[in-house]
């Protein structure tokens, strides 16, 4: 009666899967850094109009976005080494986790690019112009006033990106690397209890995107300067008088 | 103080300002009236480099810029002696009142936080919203908006503001509002070049109008001659359709 469904096995799997848990939380967290810094970069360069490096951006983008995570996933795992070791580089050492930190941060920098753009784009140009006549320089106007502002946009859109990136992670375990998803099948595959393993793991991860969601949404709140609140007052019907001492 | 030599723009191959020069003393307003398209508004976007112009020069002070050779050292330094005021506001919307005026002064002018905290307070009283600093700009109504936008232009002392149609958007009962800031701006002494179909303003605070179209300025002269004796019949058909007396 081996291979009947047993609950209990689920929660005594629980600590082993999570001894996994720090693998698909760096697989996260360094994508989603990687994602937001290249993906900053690409959007940048295609809204500055960059010349050369737009069309770059343009083709690696529509790339990216055009092929399933899990072949762009092999290509850099098969590929790359092949690549380096025909240049004369050694990869050898080289750990599998890194070919993931690309394929994911690459992911993510092409999908966030596009967020991060159209945040950048929505913040009215007359912004723009009115801190570039105050005598703003371009990076004081993407410091105080586009970036602070194109966040708050950003917000619920990277949300979901870096939760789709969490689920997407799932995938480490097709090349070998021991994520939450690796675990659950090495240990379901070892004790003929399958199904409890991957329960065990999806209750990690429905846990995981919960808090997230949570954390995403809790910023989104704090960073919305439309949403508080004050009422308007009355306008006092005074005759102004403008003091304008010389400066120089 | 302020000379403006033969500015020329083309959009493509369509030439929108055909050479135009304009001077202006300490503390003068000139207003610049025109039909739509006339090239009005793409001038007053050329002088502080919001557009670029094929050629020409102005010379603040003692700052002289030629269009089209201008480095962006020169460009920074000559758009730190104007203020623009625009038609839509351009309020920066994540400041509160306060903050939008006293930005560019800390980070462009190197105030202190309490110089220009005191400056703003004093700037916010002057356009009578003394109790508006901590206001969002969604929280206010387009006049209110548009007496931060002016503050903010004038806050840090600039040799010229340029308004461009700042009554355009608002409803007409808020446009004297706006009028009364402007003509306070006037009598402290800051020299504006303004952009208006406000012709009563035009007739009533204004040293000079010029009337422009099609890229060049058709008339020039004090008020009076504009509107009551204008020589060209273009001016004349131009204000025909208001009547102003």
């Amino acid at each position: 009666m081996n291979n009947l469904f047993q609950p209990q096995l689920i929660w005594q799997y629980l600590p082993d899967i999570l001894s996994a848990l720090p693998v698909t939380l760096l697989l996260t967290i360094v994508s989603t850094l990687i994602g937001v810094i290249v993906g900053a970069g690409i959007a940048f360069v295609r809204m500055e109009d960059t010349p050369f490096f737009k069309q770059v951006a343009i083709v690696f983008t529509s790339f990216i976005r055009g092929t399933p995570i899990l072949i762009q996933m092999f290509l850099v795992y098969y590929g790359l080494p092949f690549l380096l070791n025909y240049i004369g580089v050694n990869t050898d050492n080289v750990n599998p986790l890194i070919y993931l930190f690309i394929t994911y941060g690459l992911n993510m920098a092409a999908f966030l690019s596009e967020i991060i753009r159209a945040a950048l784009e929505s913040v009215p140009a007359t912004q723009r112009e009115a801190a570039l006549t105050s005598g703003y320089t371009k990076r004081q106007m993407y410091m105080k006033i586009i970036f602070p502002q194109a966040m708050v946009i950003a917000i619920p859109s990277f949300a979901t990106m870096v939760i789709s990136l969490l689920q997407d992670t799932s995938l480490a375990f097709t090349i070998g690397v021991l994520d939450v998803v690796g675990k659950a099948k090495a240990l379901g595959t070892a004790t003929f209890h399958t199904v409890e393993a991957y329960i065990s793991a999806m209750i990690i991860f429905i846990i995981l995107s919960f808090i997230l969601e949570r954390v995403f949404h809790w910023l989104e709140k704090r960073s919305n300067y439309s949403s508080r609140q004050m009422p308007i007052a009355a306008t006092n019907p005074v005759m102004p008088v403008i003091e304008h001492p010389k400066t120089s | 103080m302020i000379e403006v030599k033969d500015v020329h723009k083309s959009f493509n191959d369509n030439e929108v300002i055909k050479g135009v020069s304009l001077s202006l003393n300490e503390g003068e307003v000139v207003t610049i009236l025109g039909p739509s398209g006339s090239g009005k508004t793409t001038f007053l976007r050329c002088l502080n480099f919001l557009e670029i112009a094929d050629s020409g020069s102005i010379t603040i002070n003692d700052q002289k810029v030629t269009f089209g050779e201008a480095s962006v050292d020169e460009v920074l330094q000559l758009r730190r002696k104007m203020g623009m005021v625009f038609q839509n506001y351009a309020l920066f919307l994540n400041k509160t009142a306060k903050q939008n005026i006293m930005e560019p002064m800390i980070l462009v002018h190197g105030y202190s936080q309490q110089q220009a905290e005191e400056r703003a307070e004093t700037l916010l009283q002057a356009i009578g919203l003394p109790e508006h600093g901590n206001y969002y700009p969604s929280q206010l109504s387009g006049g209110q908006k548009q007496r931060i936008g002016i503050a903010r232009a004038l806050a840090v002392h600039p040799t010229v503001l340029l308004f461009d149609e700042p009554t355009a958007a608002l409803d007409p009962e808020l446009v004297g509002e706006v009028l009364k800031v402007m003509k306070a701006v006037k009598a402290a002494g800051v020299a504006m070049i303004v952009v208006t179909h406000e012709m009563q303003f035009a007739y009533e605070v204004s040293d000079r109008v010029i009337f422009m179209a099609d890229g060049v300025i058709v008339e020039e002269g004090s008020p009076q001659q504009i509107f009551e004796h204008p020589k060209e019949s273009r001016t004349q058909a131009f204000l025909d359709r208001f009547t102003v007396h």
